[in-house]
């Protein structure tokens, strides 16, 4: 899935929301959010040190209470299943479980149960902890197939995740089958995510329609329990002192989550302490908090990424060389270490590196140079692939959503670049919701040539991105595009449990729909934490997003 | 027929302007709205959802209808007092509005206390005492200049950051504390309203002072005080009042922006959010009700204006 999403960058009478919307998961996640201008004081360089930290030194005491911020906003819901913004799914994981989940460097583990595949269209989870709702009945494996059935029904937002299952059922006190139409290798990594989250059933059939409300609350089994949410100010979590897993038993007696949004006042919120720590930080943001004494800043990596989408088919983008040269005055270094203050690395193709699984990098590596190189910012080879072509100086609009500094730096950059490349862009802002709108709907991206597009992939896979966007019919496959061999290979592919099988099929496919230039990868983001001196612990990949990331912060001392 | 007495006729006929301006902005809102590009349902559902759920949802909501329908449905269910369900929240207007129109109320409440405080006294010197004149003048200059997100963050970042004497953020629980938190907030608000009411109070003043009657009276012997008290500031709140009365009302619109540099979750903000998601609902609430306090606020002093002076009475009639 694609997104638009946008980072938070927000100013004071904006807005900036997530419109979630989102999949998470499998797919990436979108995420909109629109934000108003943000204050361009800070140019200040930050220096990553080109090191990415998944985690923070662990924690070794506990505290009282931590305040930590959602940067984009309040979420919609608490509602796993609709919970897919960035604020929804960080603080709804630190309530509910999944039966598997990840560590902050993605490795898959068993948690509320180990799983078997039985067979290629068959999965079986069997309860494995000793794991009680925060009403203190036990999680049966009737709670399980509940919770998953409803997650696939079709009003929830995770229900794509779910295509290719036939049936969810309890078929012993703690075992639950899954059984599949097709096999789908990646459906047991998006259990991690909010897919995959258990709540009581009993609780969640009574409260029907407002499970996840700030009213109507939620019964999960998680190392939090939800204490309160007061609609527009915060979400208050407590511990459970009951919970089963000693490895994710929380520091923190309790947890409460604001809602500051402005980009100014979340800096000044965290310098003077009042807010510990936050994720998702703003660009402009990154300089000042960089030296600030209160807290340390800290990169991790992550798999969102920025592109510039192929908007439709027609029009002088419908020239293959045309496209290429584009890709060509993308001055990737430059927009990372500029724009994004370091917060973010080139990126040479449609999957971003923290995408591939770890087992095979060393084969998506290889593939990956050779993008690179051919790749790399060259004006002058732009203009002549530009003069190669048919193009003859037509406008190319690119769209960007209105107030969002970021993505309006960005654009103009390229305009200026492509300009001295014989390419004419104009850009084009639009209000969020309609941004959002044009990403699923054809009709209202006639007139775009190009899209500014944020995403990211809930899971470790590449497969999970692709398969939106380059099988024919596939949701955000804006050009048509469509090769019966990368069509074959990323099915074959979802349908092969052996990673070095998955890793050759893709990179094959890879091959032949990077050479379209559907879509212009410009920058991977990195995750950007900000935590208190006297913390540590943090996750600070983006696998905090589908992780209890509240119970692994805690005192730096005894 | 009888004629009713000219008072009540004009106070009949003030209160169905009011209702029938209510009624017009209602309107024009929710028109204004529904014209707007953006489909809320892409905010409800998801990128992901089918075209098939989209439309139903689209159904189920009514988005579908024609505006005139949509907007009669609103109007029938407001005057019976039920505003909706948010799209976003999918939580009842009114469960909403209630903790917000609280702290944005003592906010407001807090910011014309200020104004009424510094700005009528700075008027009043100003108007009154030619050795204090520039000195308020400057102020009121520099007062009016500064828009109220930049004074918010100035604030901030002296006296929240810095000083660590107020809370950088939020809106607080609990009587005292909500006062605490919105403090810098409250002053950021009543800083560029403060000046305007200097202004008028100022110019009010010292036109009121060189009125004849006036110095007939200083001519006369009375107590400056006394002069003051009976024939300058009696005369002079009737400009005053009206723009005072507006600054109140200028206020509920004006803490959109200084909720939002003080990140304090008010109707200034549920308003901005819900604007950029088409949520109805809140969208049309908040703004009926700043377009209520405005109407009250114009209506009542238009009242007490008949009161205050003679002259508007009798034209009534």
């Amino acid at each position: 899935m694609k997104l638009t999403l946008k980072r938070p960058d927000a100013q004071s009478a904006d807005v900036r929301r997530a419109l979630g919307l989102g999949a998470a998961a499998i797919a990436l996640l979108a995420v909109t959010a629109c934000s108003g201008s943000e204050s361009t004081g800070n140019s200040e360089k930050v220096d990553v040190g080109g090191q990415l930290v998944a985690q923070m030194p662990a924690a070794k005491g506990d505290v009282d209470n931590i305040v930590w911020n959602l940067t984009d906003g309040e979420p919609d819901s608490l509602d796993p299943r609709m919970a897919a913004t960035y604020s929804g799914g960080q603080v709804v994981n630190n309530l509910c479980e999944p039966l598997v989940t990840n560590d902050a460097e993605y490795n898959l583990t068993p948690n509320l149960a180990e799983f078997e595949q039985v067979s290629p269209t068959e999965l079986r989870y069997t309860l494995i902890a000793d794991a009680e709702f925060w009403d203190g009945t036990p999680v049966t494996a009737e709670d399980v197939a509940y919770s998953l059935n409803r997650a696939a029904e079709p009003s929830s937002f995770v229900n794509f995740i779910y295509a290719n299952v036939k049936s969810i059922e309890a078929t012993g006190d703690r075992e639950v089958t899954v059984r599949f139409s097709k096999p789908d290798e990646m459906f047991n990594n998006e259990m991690t995510t909010i897919a995959g989250l258990i709540v009581e059933k009993d609780f969640t059939e009574k409260a029907a329609d407002k499970v996840g409300t700030p009213g109507g609350g939620l019964m999960c089994s998680g190392p939090f329990e939800l204490t309160s949410w007061t609609s527009g100010d915060s979400i208050e979590l407590t511990r459970n002192d009951t919970y089963w897993n000693p490895d994710r038993r929380p520091f923190a007696a309790s947890v409460k989550f604001t809602f500051v949004t402005d980009t100014t006042a979340v800096t000044q919120a965290l310098e003077s302490g009042e807010i510990d720590g936050a994720y998702e930080l703003a660009a402009s943001s990154l300089g000042s908090l960089a030296d600030s004494s209160v807290g340390n800043l800290v990169f991790g990596p992550s798999t969102q990424s920025v592109h510039f989408d192929v908007a439709g088919p027609d029009g002088p983008l419908a020239d293959l060389k045309l496209r290429e040269a584009l890709g060509l005055v993308v001055d990737r270094e430059g927009i990372a270490e500029k724009i994004y203050n370091g917060a973010a690395s080139p990126l040479y193709t449609s999957v971003t590196p923290t995408t591939w699984p770890s087992d095979e990098s060393d084969l998506y590596q290889a593939a990956y140079d050779k993008f690179e190189s051919a790749r790399t910012y060259d004006v002058e080879k732009a203009k002549s692939l530009v003069e190669e072509s048919d193009y003859s100086g037509q406008e190319i609009v690119l769209a960007t959503v209105a107030g969002d500094e970021t993505q309006g730096r960005v654009a103009q950059l390229l305009q200026q670049d492509a300009k001295q490349a014989g390419i004419n862009i104009k850009i084009q802002t639009l209000q969020p919701l309609v941004m959002a709108q044009a990403g699923y709907d054809a009709a209202k991206r006639k007139g775009l040539d190009l899209m500014f597009s944020e995403s990211f992939n809930g899971v470790q896979d590449p497969l999970e991105p692709t398969g939106f966007m380059f099988l024919p019919g596939a949701f955000y496959n804006y050009t048509n595009f469509s090769d019966p061999t990368v069509t074959a290979n990323l099915v074959q592919a979802r349908q092969s449990f052996d990673g070095a099988e998955r890793a050759r099929l893709f990179l094959a496919a890879q091959e032949i729909y990077e050479a379209a230039n559907a879509t212009i990868p410009v920058v991977s983001t990195n995750t950007a934490t900000f935590l208190s001196k006297d913390l540590t612990g943090a996750i600070t990949s983006f696998a905090y997003w589908a992780m209890p990331q509240m119970a692994y912060v805690g005192s730096t001392k005894d | 027929m009888r004629q009713l007495p000219g008072p009540i006729l004009h106070v009949i006929r003030t209160l169905a302007a009011a209702a029938g301006t209510m009624l017009a902005a209602s309107f024009v809102i929710f028109v204004a709205l529904a014209l707007a590009p953006g489909d809320p349902v892409s905010q409800i559902l998801g990128p992901r959802a089918s075209d098939a759920q989209r439309a139903q949802m689209r159904d189920q909501l009514g988005l579908d209808d024609p505006v005139l329908v949509r907007y009669w449905h609103w109007l029938t269910g407001a005057l019976r007092g039920d505003f909706g369900t948010s799209l976003t929240y999918r939580e009842d207007v009114s469960a909403l509005l209630e903790p917000r129109i609280l702290t944005t109320a003592l906010l407001v409440l807090m910011a014309t206390i200020l104004i009424l405080l510094v700005g009528l006294s700075l008027g009043t010197l100003g108007g009154t005492s030619d050795r204090w004149r520039p000195a308020v003048n400057a102020l009121v200059g520099l007062g009016v200049a500064i828009p109220g997100f930049i004074a918010g963050s100035a604030l901030i970042s002296l006296f929240a950051v810095r000083l660590g004497w107020f809370p950088t953020f939020g809106a607080g629980s609990g009587f005292t504390d909500r006062v605490w938190h919105l403090t810098l907030p409250a002053i950021a608000l009543a800083m560029g309203w403060s000046a305007y009411v200097a202004q008028m109070t100022s110019a009010a003043v010292s036109e009121e002072n060189k009125r004849e009657h006036v110095l007939t009276a200083r001519g006369r012997g009375i107590s400056r005080a006394s002069v003051f008290r009976r024939h300058v500031l009696l005369n002079a709140s009737i400009p005053v009042l009206t723009a005072s009365g507006l600054t109140v009302a200028g206020l509920v619109a004006g803490s959109v922006v200084v909720e939002s540099v003080f990140a304090i979750d008010g109707l200034g903000s549920l308003l901005v959010k819900s604007v950029s998601s088409k949520d109805y609902a809140p969208v049309t609430a908040i703004s009926m009700i700043i377009v209520a306090v405005f109407v009250i606020v114009t209506t009542t002093i238009d009242l007490a204006q008949v009161a205050l002076d003679p002259r508007l009475r009798k034209q009534t009639r």
